[in-house]
C-alpha cells in the first residue's frame, strides 16, 4: 500500500513537471531555461506577459 | 477590444521599470542602455481591458539597429491608442529629439518625466506645465523608483486619448517643403519629413514624376542651408528643442559631480581593472566564503541532513525519530511556504522592515549569541521569541490598508498566488494561506510516514537520488541568494556600466565589437537573454562572433560547480574568482584569434553608450533582480534537477537487465560500477583521460550538465553519496535505537521564528518524554541528561519552550570542514587539485545548457552557425583544461612526457594565432 501511495505521488510529480516544462517550451519563450522572468524574455514565467517573436 | 498603450523613449530612460510598475511583471531592469531587445506586452494591473507594449529604446523613429527597428515598426504599422513618452528628465534635450518625432508621427501622446526625483536631488526643476504647453500634450512628472506621480499617468492612461501635439518646428525652408508634401501626398507630417530625408520604404510608393519632385525640393534645401537633409532636420529638431529648454528647465551650475569624480578613479586605465578585480573578489568571498557559506552549511549540516534527509532516513531507520524529524519538516516547509504570505501581510499592515528581521536575527543569533553571557544570551533568546509571537499576532489580528491596486482603486482583492511576495496581502488572505499552507505541510509530512515501510528501492530513490541530487543543488542557494544580490546592487549603482565602458576599451584593442560588452553583461545572470543581446549589433559578422563567445562568462548556474570545486580545494573566492575571469579571458582570446580569420574579418562596429550617473541602489529592484534568481534556481531545482537526479538514480542502480544492484550478490567492487550508467560513462570517460578526470562518474556529470549547468553537481550529489561513517568501538556504540539517529537529533539550527511553531506542536509532556535525547556532541549531552532525566509530567510548558530555544542556539564550534557533497567528493578522493581545476574549466567553457544552445540556434538562424559554434566551445574547453591539467603537472610534479610536448606546442600554437598579423587588416580597415 505505501508503495503504491508513494508511486503515484513520485509520478504525479513527475507528469506535472513534465506538463510544466513542456508548457514553457510550447510558448516559445524562454521558460525551458527556469529563467523565471530574471532574463526577462517575456514568456508565462515573467507573470502575464507574453514573448512576441 | 483592448487599449493598447506603447512605452517609448530613449534606452535606459526607465521604460522596463516603468512597465514592472504598471503590470505588475517581473522584467529584467538593467542600469544600462539596451537591456530589452524586444517589445513585451503586459496588462496593466487590476485594468485587463488596457494592454501595455514595453517597446525596446531607441533614440530615433530612424533606426539603425534590429531592436530599434521594432520599436519603430510597433509605432508606425500597428498604431497604437496612446503612446506614453518616457522621457529622461535628466537628459531632457536628448530624450525630447525621440518626443519630436513621435508627435510628427500624429499618435496621442502622454510624456511621463521619469527619473524626476534625481533632477530634483540636484537642486534643478522641470516646469512641466510650461513644457506641455510647448509640445501640446499633457506631461506627467514621475519616478519609477519612488513611485512618485504614478497615480497621475495612471488617470492620464486610463482617460481617453489626448489630441496630437503640436510638432517641433523647421526652419522656414524646410517647413514649406513639408507642407507641401502633405498636402500633395496626404500623409503625415512624419512620413513627409521621413520623404525628405529619402526614406526608400516611402518613396517607393511614388511615382517618377513625385520622386522627382521630393528629390528637387531636397537639393533646394542643401543648397540654400550647404548641409545634407539629415543634418538639416536633425538640427532643426534641436535647434527647436534648445530653444524652449531653458524656459522649462532650471539648471543648477555646481561644481563637478559625484559620478564625475568617481569615474575619475573607477574608469581610470590602471586603477580602474584593479578595482574592477578587488570587487569581484571581495563579492565572491562574501557570498561564498562568509554569509553565503554560513547559510550553505546549515544548508547541508542541517536542512538536507537531519531535517529533509532525517524526514525520510529517521522514519526508514527508526519510527520514534521520524516522528521527530517530522515535526520538524512540517515546521520548517510551513515557515517557508507561509513566508511569502507573512511578508505581503507585513507589508500590509506597515511593518516592511520586519521581514529583514526575520531573516537576519537567526544568523546573527546563530553566530553571535553563543559568545555572549549565558544571561544575555537567554534573555535575547526570549525576546526573540516574544518578537515572534507578537509579530504572529500582528498579522491575524491588525487591520490593514489594502487596495486593489496601489492606485487608489477602491475593491478589494485576494490573491490567488501564495508565493506571490510583492504587493500586500489582507487579514483574510493570510489566514486563509496560513492554514492552507500548514495544512501542506502536515500532508507532506504525513506523507514521509508512507516511507516507513515501502520497499528500498523507492526508499533509496528518494533519499539517494531525489533529495540528494535536489539537496545538492539547492545547497548552494544560500551562496547564489548572496551573490545575486550583490551582483544586482552593483548593477543598479550604475558600477557595471563603468566596468562595460572599461572592457570596451579593451575590446577594441583587440578587434571585438565594443557593442559585445552588454552581452556579456547580461550573460553573468543567464546565458539566453545574453545571446539575445547580440540583437543589439548590427554587423553580422561581430553578432556571430558575439554569440559563439558570449556563453564563456559563468553564468548563475554555473556558480554552484565553481562553489563546489572552490570547496572541495578550500579556496573558493579565489577558485570562483579565477573562473570568472578564465571566462573573460576566454571571450578576449577567442575575439583575437576568430577577428583573424576569413570568417570573421571586417569592419568594427563603432560603440557609443551612455553612462548613467551613479546612485543609490533602490532596494527593491535588487529585491526583485536577487528574488527572481533565487526563485529561478528553485524552481530549476524542483522541476528539471528532480527528474534528471531521479533518472540518474535508475541508471545507476540499476544493471542492463534491469536487476537491482545492491542487492545483487556476488559483485565484484562497488555495485554502482556495473550499471547502466557506468557502462555508458565508460564508452566516452576516456576521452577526457587527458583531462585528468577519466572516471564515468564527472564525465556523466559533464554530459547531465548540458540539460541545465547546475546538473553537475546534482549529478555528483546522486554519484558521490555520503561514505559510510566508520564503525565506533564498542565500548562507545550507542543503543541500537540511537544509531539511527545522528541526522535526525541534530535538528538545532533552524528559522528562529519555527522555535514558536516548535514550542506549541512539542508541548505534549508525554511525547517529549519518548523521545530519544539528542545525540549531540557529549559536554552537551552531559548538561541535558540532568533535565532530561526529570521526570517528564513535572515539566511545565516554559520549560519545553527552554528546551526548543536550548535546541535551537547550541554553542557553535568552529568548523573548517568542507561540507555537503563537496567533502563528498573530496572523500573518495576522485579528484587532484589540478583535475579539478581542469574539471571545473571544462565544465564553465564547453557547449552551455540545451536552452541557451536553443537560443544560438535561434539568434544564429542556422544550423550549421550553430553547430559550429557549439564545436568551438567545446574544443576550446577541451585545449584549455588539457592544458591546465598537463602543464600543471609539469609544473608541480615535474612530469614531462608526450602528453607535455603537445601541450606545449598548442601553447605556441595559440600564441601565434593570437599575436600573428591579421591576414585580413585590410577588410578590417
Amino acid at each position: 500500500m505505501a508503495d503504491i501511495i508513494i508511486i503515484l505521488v513520485l509520478a504525479a510529480i513527475a507528469l506535472l513537471i513534465i506538463r510544466s516544462l513542456l508548457r514553457q517550451r510550447a510558448e516559445g519563450g524562454c521558460g525551458s531555461c527556469g529563467e523565471g522572468g530574471g532574463c526577462g524574455c517575456g514568456c508565462s514565467n515573467c507573470g502575464k506577459n507574453r514573448h512576441k517573436d | 477590444m483592448k487599449k493598447r498603450i506603447a512605452l517609448a523613449g530613449n534606452p535606459n530612460s526607465g521604460k522596463t521599470s516603468l512597465f514592472n510598475d504598471l503590470t505588475g511583471a517581473n522584467q529584467y531592469v538593467g542600469n544600462w542602455p539596451g537591456v530589452t531587445v524586444d517589445r513585451k506586452g503586459g496588462e496593466l494591473k487590476e485594468h485587463e481591458e488596457v494592454e501595455i507594449q514595453d517597446l525596446p529604446g531607441t533614440y530615433s523613429l530612424s533606426p539603425f539597429s534590429p531592436e530599434e527597428v521594432v520599436s519603430r515598426n510597433y509605432l508606425l504599422e500597428e498604431k497604437p491608442d496612446m503612446v506614453v513618452n518616457v522621457v529622461d528628465a535628466t537628459n531632457l534635450e536628448r530624450n525630447l529629439y525621440l518626443t519630436g518625432q513621435i508627435i510628427e508621427t500624429g499618435l496621442p501622446v502622454v510624456i511621463a518625466l521619469n527619473m524626476i526625483d534625481l533632477v530634483e536631488e540636484r537642486g534643478e526643476s522641470v516646469d512641466a506645465e510650461a513644457l506641455s504647453a510647448r509640445l501640446g500634450c499633457p506631461v506627467v512628472k514621475v519616478s519609477a523608483i519612488t513611485h512618485e506621480g504614478m497615480s497621475e499617468l495612471l488617470s492620464h492612461m486610463l482617460a481617453e486619448p489626448p489630441a496630437p501635439g503640436k510638432p517641433l518646428a523647421y526652419i522656414p525652408v524646410v517647413e514649406r517643403a513639408v507642407k507641401e508634401i502633405i498636402e500633395r501626398h496626404k500623409v503625415s507630417r512624419f512620413a513627409a519629413v521621413k520623404m525628405l530625408e529619402v526614406d526608400e520604404s516611402l518613396l517607393t510608393e511614388l511615382s517618377k514624376t513625385e520622386r522627382h519632385a521630393i528629390e528637387d525640393m531636397r537639393m533646394a534645401i542643401e543648397a540654400e542651408t550647404g548641409d545634407d537633409i539629415a543634418s538639416v532636420i536633425a538640427g532643426g529638431r534641436y535647434d527647436a528643442i534648445c530653444e524652449f529648454i531653458p524656459q522649462v528647465y532650471t539648471r543648477k551650475t555646481t561644481k563637478e559631480s559625484f559620478t564625475r569624480r568617481a569615474d575619475r578613479i573607477l574608469t581610470h586605465r590602471i586603477f580602474g581593472p584593479i578595482i574592477f578585480v578587488a570587487i569581484m573578489y571581495a563579492i565572491y568571498y562574501i557570498s561564498i566564503n562568509t554569509v553565503g557559506d554560513w547559510g550553505t552549511g546549515w544548508a547541508n549540516d542541517v536542512l538536507f541532513g537531519p531535517v529533509v534527509g532525517g524526514w525520510l532516513a529517521g522514519f526508514i531507520g527508526n519510527e520514534v525519530a521520524g516522528v521527530e524529524a517530522l515535526t520538524m519538516f512540517s515546521a520548517v516547509l510551513a515557515m517557508v511556504l507561509v513566508f511569502p504570505s507573512m511578508l505581503r501581510r507585513l507589508h500590509d499592515i506597515g511593518m516592511n522592515g520586519a521581514w529583514l528581521y526575520i531573516m537576519v536575527a537567526p544568523f546573527l543569533l546563530e553566530y553571535v549569541c553563543p559568545h555572549l553571557p549565558d544571561i544575555l544570551h537567554t534573555g535575547i533568546m526570549w525576546l526573540l521569541l516574544a518578537a515572534n509571537a507578537v509579530l504572529l499576532i500582528l498579522c491575524f489580528v491588525k487591520p490593514g490598508q489594502k487596495k486593489a491596486n496601489d492606485y487608489g482603486s477602491s475593491t478589494r482583492s485576494f490573491s490567488h498566488n501564495p508565493m506571490k511576495m510583492t504587493g500586500r496581502g489582507g487579514r483574510s488572505e493570510f489566514v486563509t494561506w496560513f492554514i492552507v499552507m500548514s495544512l501542506l505541510a502536515f500532508g507532506t509530512a504525513m506523507l514521509g510516514r508512507c516511507t516507513l515501510s515501502c520497499s528500498p528501492q523507492l526508499q533509496s530513490i528518494i533519499t539517494d537520488g531525489i533529495v540528494a541530487g535536489v539537496g545538492a543543488v539547492l545547497g548552494f542557494l544560500p551562496q547564489m541568494a548572496v551573490l545575486f544580490f550583490l551582483m544586482a546592487l552593483l548593477e543598479d549603482c550604475g558600477y557595471m556600466a563603468r566596468v562595460a565602458f572599461m572592457l570596451d576599451r579593451l575590446f577594441r584593442t583587440i578587434g571585438l565589437s565594443g557593442k559585445s560588452v552588454i552581452p556579456l553583461m547580461v550573460s553573468m545572470g543567464c546565458g539566453v537573454p545574453g545571446v539575445m543581446a547580440t540583437r543589439t549589433i548590427e554587423n553580422e559578422k561581430d553578432r556571430r562572433m558575439t554569440v559563439m563567445l558570449t556563453t564563456f562568462v559563468p553564468c548563475g548556474a554555473k556558480l554552484p560547480i565553481l562553489a563546489l570545486i572552490g570547496a572541495m580545494l578550500g579556496q573558493t573566492a579565489s577558485i570562483a574568482t579565477l573562473a570568472y575571469f578564465a571566462g573573460f579571458a576566454s571571450v578576449i582570446l577567442g575575439g583575437l584569434m576568430l577577428r583573424k580569420t576569413h570568417m570573421f574579418a571586417g569592419s568594427y562596429t563603432p560603440f557609443v553608450m551612455e553612462l548613467p550617473a551613479y546612485h543609490l541602489p533602490h532596494g527593491a529592484n535588487i529585491n526583485l533582480r536577487a528574488m527572481e534568481r533565487c526563485k529561478a534556481f528553485v524552481k530549476k531545482a524542483g522541476t528539471v534537477i528532480f527528474l534528471a537526479s531521479a533518472l540518474i538514480w535508475t541508471l545507476s542502480n540499476y544493471s542492463w537487465n534491469f536487476s537491482y544492484l545492491p542487492e545483487q550478490k556476488g559483485l565484484e567492487g562497488d555495485p554502482i560500477n556495473h550499471s547502466m550508467l557506468a557502462d555508458t560513462g565508460n564508452t566516452f570517460a576516456p576521452l577526457f583521460a587527458p583531462l585528468g578526470w577519466g572516471d564515468w562518474r564527472p564525465a556523466v556529470a559533464t554530459v547531465t550538465g548540458l540539460i541545465a549547468k547546475e546538473n553537475v553537481v546534482g549529478t555528483f550529489g546522486v554519484l558521490y553519496p555520503a561514505p559510510e561513517a566508520p564503525a565506533a568501538p564498542e565500548s562507545e556504540a550507542a543503543p541500537a535505537e540511537e544509531d539511527a539517529l545522528p541526522r535526525s537529533c541534530d535538528l538545532n539550527k533552524v528559522n528562529a521564528l519555527t522555535a514558536l511553531t516548535m514550542a506549541a506542536w512539542q508541548c505534549d509532556p508525554a511525547a517529549r518524554a519518548e523521545r530519544p535525547a539528542p545525540a549531540r556532541d557529549e559536554e552537551a549531552d552531559e548538561e541535558e541528561s540532568a533535565v532530561a532525566e526529570e521526570p517528564a509530567a513535572d515539566k511545565s510548558w516554559l520549560d519545553y519552550v527552554n528546551a526548543v530555544v536550548a535546541y535551537l542556539f547550541p554553542e557553535v564550534e568552529e568548523d573548517d570542514e568542507t561540507t555537503g557533497v563537496a567533502a563528498n567528493v573530496k572523500a573518495t578522493g576522485a579528484f587532484t587539485s589540478l583535475s579539478a581545476l581542469s574539471f571545473m574549466l571544462f565544465n564553465i567553457l564547453c557547449a552551455p545548457c540545451f536552452a541557451a544552445c536553443g537560443a544560438i540556434r535561434r539568434e544564429m538562424n542556422s544550423a550549421r552557425w550553430t553547430g559550429f559554434a557549439i564545436a568551438y566551445m567545446c574544443l576550446w574547453a577541451y585545449v584549455v583544461a588539457f592544458l591546465v591539467y598537463q602543464l600543471g603537472l609539469w609544473i608541480t610534479e615535474g612530469t614531462f612526457a608526450s602528453a607535455q610536448v603537445l601541450a606545449c606546442a598548442l601553447t605556441l600554437g595559440l600564441l601565434y594565432m593570437a599575436v600573428r598579423r591579421n591576414p585580413h587588416e585590410k577588410e578590417n580597415n
